[in-house]
């Protein structure tokens, strides 16, 4: 079974996939100095391969998008609005006259700083709060669960918009809601893995050598158990994109003109029986990036795993 | 005896949630800029109606003291009134329900005659050509932003073929049905793909397990394992992905029912949060945490049906 | 909008088909009769005149009604649809110019000190539930629509001091100074004389969701949020009238679907429409385009608080940088008008003569460099979430001020927060619009001068003595020439002053069916309907 999909089993007392999961994983971790794992790991996994030249792609689009558009975004032209893809303007014009191509392309660094921003702080605190729920139970366990379990009874786009409302819109308002709505689903997962192996041999056996906690959790547990988060944020990188794309929807994403995935989407509803290429072509961008993210996780997720 | 023991144990637990979750909203809700008479009052506001409308609604009274007479009307039954729609919150909430209810449904039903075959048949077909076909549709569902998703929809099926109704809810259940059919598919969508690849690589892990070779030494039919055993093990961790993929719709619904302008709860909600609707908003979030509990007990249950390994009632952390 | 089934568009076309054809023949045959066409109109259906019309027309509009009582109700999603339930003494004209008698026999005898204004009502009355409309219904409606304190529109009747009905067919009513106003005050919406009865029975609550007047339409079915239908008052003192038998307002929030909702007749007439689908349906063969001219205004406020803005010559350079006419032909792609002032251009106080802005950016980059900022300066502009005619606003003067160095940023904030910030003036500069409830500028000036209730309209500026004593006159000045030349002065008054940036008028945003007739939106936004009608399409 694929670890990007169990986001978040609950934990009970049967072992759950992802605990089985987890169990592979520690058994895998074990194995980590076996010859076959010296090759390369783009050779045992074309997922990855694939994955990761798409993201290369992109990547290399944020850092230098001169080279791939000679226009300018900001471009506000009366002359050609609404234009249908052609030579000249590849993905067509929007209302402004806005090449969207070049827009396209210069949303890129924002989209991919959104993304792994919103994911980052989220995958730090949520897989330490798992950690801590997971190895100490009891009433720790309890109150970060029942928290938890507060955070998640929201729908995250009713308490994304309230934060945006309280902060007012932009960029980094943007994140700091992305960070409040997805930290649940890493502590979950990580959680759910700790509790498994937690109960296996090589981590009684630390315990019973007299290791601190400390030392159990960060080097003998964390390793173990964080690789289905990290497939889980590579796939949560596009979902913050897009989520923050659905605050575009509702007018309290990025504002006009700056360019940015979702906004440019959400700025082509009006017109999507006039001119659908303003959502579609750049909607078929991100679905290209997202890709990439995916096959990178299930990269990782095939070389973590390596039980076939 | 046992397993009612459980469920009454489970409805428990969730009451503190749900009362954290009312007061967290309640202060979140009076944190946001603006008040519900400056909501009301829209573009030509004047300053003696204002000061009128915010006695009226008791928005003068202190924060503690509103959320003592919201809570102790609560304890009653009354949900309050909503000012947006001067009707009760209560009459309000259930209309709506019953739309984002069916279109969870159906999304769920969507979900589940999709990619049960779709994802069986990768399993059994592994690494054939039908496997690979059907991955890459799951790669692609997994990638692509719920909101394109729906424009595309919308585009295709809507505004191009003119097969299917573009927004709306329509007034006669068969009107409502297919009302629910694009942002049904839209809301299914990234389900579907994460069903699929789930269910192909159970399907995969279970056949190669000992107790289908023992199956097939018995001499039972290919059939009689597919179904007998390789889809009901296959399906037990399926069931607890679906049910948090149905919680997720709920909290999809509230994009996808803005897009295909439906009258449920989460537009209730997103148009309630902006209008100041603190009743409404209180409402909405109690119906959300309830759905969210209902659904954890249904899922529960089929765990145990499926699984008759499983106990209920054991430790819950 | 079935596929299986026959859609009325399809159904029309045949119609429409049929109805040339024989329109041909009967030209052919008697050589050019006048009525050859109507008759064919009527889709060879012969029966009635009633029956050739079709029962019901349905308006799609993208939100619902909150609130039926005109007195507490906001909003001019309520207001326009007042005019079909309620009548008063007097109403605008059609067109917006005039003043006409409504319920009032005739124009009101007016004392000579112009305090008492005296109405003779006309006899037989009913509201549409049958009852009577007696003298204290008149004197119940003017104060409760003078007296309670939650409503917004107070302030539009708070000259009148008090109303007497020494009968059930005379008004007298008082003013406390006179003003030339009064009249245009007589026509607002609270005063379409109501049922106490009715409201006596109900309670306030209850009467938000209907109401009883003596108007052309009563409501038959409100299912809030999706539509709210309106049936013919059988009451209604013109016989004959209305010719529709039901009005169906039916909430579409989607731009896309309510246009194709429109062209798939599912609905008759689509309110709300974005300019560029105006624009597109202009070459649709069933329906049209219909932009009746509104009060609507555009422009920017600038905060004079703000340490740019407070000087008067870089509010002088974002005029110069400013080009209304990209904007018109960006934003409402061609619909709307370049204005040079921020009155409502329909209004006959509407300074014709001030010039709408000529850009000149030469101009501005030197009051800039003279101003100290010769790199500009970055400045914010408060905009409201999901308000996407504002933000392409905003995107367009972003364009064109970057080119003096002014970084213009768009603060976009959820609508309460919205209001919330502007009603605290934390704001540089927000795009405002103003249309007009009553046909005179004296309500849109209250909002100016009373500096507590919009800031100056967000300008931060208390206006100086000398205008407000030219504000004050022309509220009391009963000569119409006289008045023009005071608002003339008060208008020039704000143009010296460089504290609104004038953009743009645009028209109401309807799209209807081609063979719909007497579809009429005042000026002020009041629907008139009593001679609306499509053909029966069975």
């Amino acid at each position: 079974m694929s670890q990007s999909d169990d986001k978040g089993f609950k934990a009970d007392a049967t072992p759950t996939p992802a605990g089985e999961a987890a169990a592979e994983l520690a058994a895998t971790a074990e194995e980590a100095s076996q010859p076959e794992k010296r090759l390369s790991p783009f050779r045992r996994s074309p997922s990855l391969l694939v994955g990761t030249i798409i993201v290369a792609f992109f990547v290399l689009m944020a850092l230098f998008p001169q080279l791939f558009t000679s226009g300018d975004p900001y471009a506000l032209d009366g002359s050609q609005m609404l234009l249908p893809p052609s030579a000249d303007h590849l993905m067509g014009t929007d209302n402004f006259g806005y090449d969207i191509w070049t827009r396209v392309v210069y949303a890129t660094s924002l989209d991919l700083i959104i993304g792994v921003a919103s994911v980052s702080l989220p995958f730090v605190v949520g897989v330490l709060l798992g950690l801590l729920a997971g190895y100490y139970g009891g009433k720790l366990d309890s109150i970060i669960m029942r928290v938890l379990d507060c955070f998640v009874a929201f729908p995250f786009m009713v308490l994304a918009i309230a934060i945006v409302a309280i902060l007012g819109s932009g960029v980094r308002n943007l994140i700091i809601a992305m960070w409040v709505v997805s930290w649940p689903e890493y502590t979950r997962l990580v959680r759910a893995e700790v509790l498994v192996a937690k109960q296996s041999e090589y981590v009684q056996a630390a315990k019973t050598l007299g290791y601190s906690d400390l030392r159990i959790m960060f080097r003998h547990i964390l390793p173990n158990v964080i690789s289905s988060s990290v497939v889980y944020a590579a796939s949560d990188v596009v979902m913050c994109i897009m989520t923050g794309a659905g605050m575009s929807f509702l007018g309290l994403g990025v504002p006009q003109p700056t360019p940015e995935w979702g906004a440019i989407i959400s700025g082509g509803k009006s017109f999507i029986t006039t001119a659908p290429w303003i959502s579609i072509l750049p909607g078929l961008m991100m679905a290209v990036v997202g890709l990439g993210l995916s096959l990178v996780g299930d990269g990782l997720n095939d070389l973590l795993r390596t039980k076939d | 005896m046992k397993s009612l023991r459980y469920l009454l144990k489970r409805i428990l637990q969730m009451i503190p949630v749900l009362f954290v979750a009312v007061v967290v909203i309640f202060l979140l809700m009076r944190f946001l800029p603006g008040d519900s008479a400056l909501a009301t009052l829209g573009d030509k506001i004047d300053p003696r109606a204002y000061e009128a409308i915010k006695e009226e609604r008791g928005l003068n009274a202190s924060i503690p003291e509103q959320f003592a007479i919201y809570f102790s009307n609560l304890l009653q039954g009354d949900m309050g009134t909503s000012v947006i729609y001067n009707e009760k919150v209560s009459a309000l909430i259930g209309t709506r329900m019953v739309t984002t209810i069916c279109l969870a449904l159906i999304a769920t039903i969507f979900t589940v005659l999709i990619s049960l075959p779709l994802g069986y048949l990768a399993g059994v077909k592994r690494d054939k050509p039908a496997d690979a076909v059907i991955r890459v549709f799951a790669l692609i569902g997994l990638s692509s932003p719920a909101f394109w998703v729906g424009l595309l929809l919308l585009i295709v099926f809507g505004v191009q073929l003119k097969l299917l109704p573009v927004s709306g809810w329509g007034r006669s259940w068969p009107a409502h049905f297919r009302a629910l059919i694009l942002p049904g598919m839209t809301l299914a969508f990234s389900s579907i793909a994460v069903l699929i690849r789930n269910i192909r690589n159970n399907v995969i892990d279970v056949q190669e397990a000992d107790y289908v070779d023992f199956g097939r030494s018995k001499g039972l039919s290919n059939w009689a394992i597919s179904t007998g055993y390789v889809l009901r093990n296959a399906l037990i961790p399926t069931v607890t992905l679906l049910s948090l993929r149905i919680i997720g719709m709920l909290s999809g619904s509230v994009i996808i029912e803005n897009i295909f302008g439906l009258p449920g709860i989460g537009a209730l909600l997103v148009q309630a949060v902006t209008g100041r609707d603190y009743a409404v908003v209180q409402g909405c979030v109690i119906v959300f945490v309830i759905i969210v509990l209902v659904v954890n007990v249904i899922t529960d249950f089929l765990y145990s049906v499926l699984d008759h390994r499983i106990q209920l009632g054991g430790d819950e952390a | 909008m079935g596929s299986f089934n026959l859609n009325r568009r399809s159904f029309l076309k045949g119609a429409g088909l049929m109805g040339a054809t024989s329109a041909l023949a009967a030209l052919a045959g008697c050589g050019g009769s006048d009525d050859g066409g109507t008759d064919a109109s009527a889709g060879g259906d012969t029966g009635s005149e009633a029956s050739s019309y079709a029962k019901t027309i349905v308006i799609g509009r993208a939100n619902d009604s909150d609130n039926l009582d005109p007195v507490t109700c906001i909003g001019n999603i309520n207001i326009f649809i007042f005019n079909l339930i309620l009548d008063g003494l007097l109403k605008t004209s059609d067109d917006g110019e005039t003043i006409e008698p409504n319920l009032a026999e005739d124009m009101p005898e007016i004392s000579d000190d112009g305090l008492t204004y005296t109405f003779k009502v006309k006899s037989g009355l009913k509201f549409s539930d049958g009852s009577d409309v007696t003298a204290e219904d008149w004197k119940w409606t003017f104060e409760r629509a003078m007296t309670t304190e939650d409503s917004n529109w107070i302030s539009t009747v708070e000259n009148f001091d008090h109303v007497e009905c020494p009968d059930d067919t005379t008004v007298i009513v008082t003013l406390k100074t006179p003003a030339a106003s009064a009249l245009a005050c007589l026509c607002v919406f609270t005063l379409g004389v109501q049922s106490k009865a009715y409201f006596d029975k109900v309670g306030a609550d209850e009467y938000k969701n209907a109401i009883i007047g003596t108007g052309p339409y009563m409501v038959k079915e409100w299912k809030k949020g999706e539509y709210l239908t309106l049936t013919k008052n059988p009451n209604y003192r013109e016989e004959g009238l209305p010719l529709t038998e039901e009005i169906e307002f039916k909430v579409v929030a989607d731009d896309n679907s309510r246009k194709i909702q429109l062209q798939s007749g599912d609905i008759d007439i689509a309110t709300d429409v974005p300019f560029s689908t105006m624009k597109e349906l202009e070459s649709d063969s069933e329906v049209a385009p219909h932009p009746d001219p509104s009060t609507f205004t555009y422009w920017v406020s600038l905060n004079t608080q703000n340490e740019y803005l407070s000087n008067p010559d870089v509010r002088e350079a974002l005029f110069l940088a400013t080009d209304p006419q990209e904007i018109v032909d960006m934003t409402t792609y061609g619909y709307g008008t370049t204005i040079g002032t921020v009155f409502s251009t329909t209004s006959e106080y509407c300074d014709k003569d001030l010039e709408p802005i000529t850009p000149d950016v030469d101009k501005a980059k030197e009051l800039l460099a003279g101003a100290g900022y010769p790199d500009g300066f970055e400045i914010k502009m408060l905009l409201k979430g999901g308000n996407d005619f504002y933000a392409s606003i905003a995107t367009v003067l972003q364009s064109q001020w970057s080119k003096i160095g002014v970084n213009l940023v768009q603060d976009t904030q959820e609508a309460t927060a919205y209001s919330s910030a502007r009603k605290a003036l934390e704001l540089d500069t927000i795009i405002s619009g103003w249309s007009d409830d009553i046909q005179d500028p004296s309500e849109f000036m209250q909002f100016i001068f009373d500096y507590d209730v919009t800031h100056g309209y967000y300008s931060g500026l208390q206006q100086p003595d000398d205008m407000v004593a030219l504000n004050d006159q022309a509220n009391a000045e009963q000569d119409v020439e006289k008045r023009k030349e005071l608002y003339k002065q008060i208008q020039q008054g704000f143009a010296d002053q460089k504290i609104f940036i004038p953009l743009l008028s645009v028209p109401y945003q309807n799209a209807i069916r081609k063979d719909i007739t007497g579809f009429v939106q005042t000026p002020l936004g009041n629907y008139r309907f009593e001679k609306l009608a499509m053909p029966a399409s069975e």
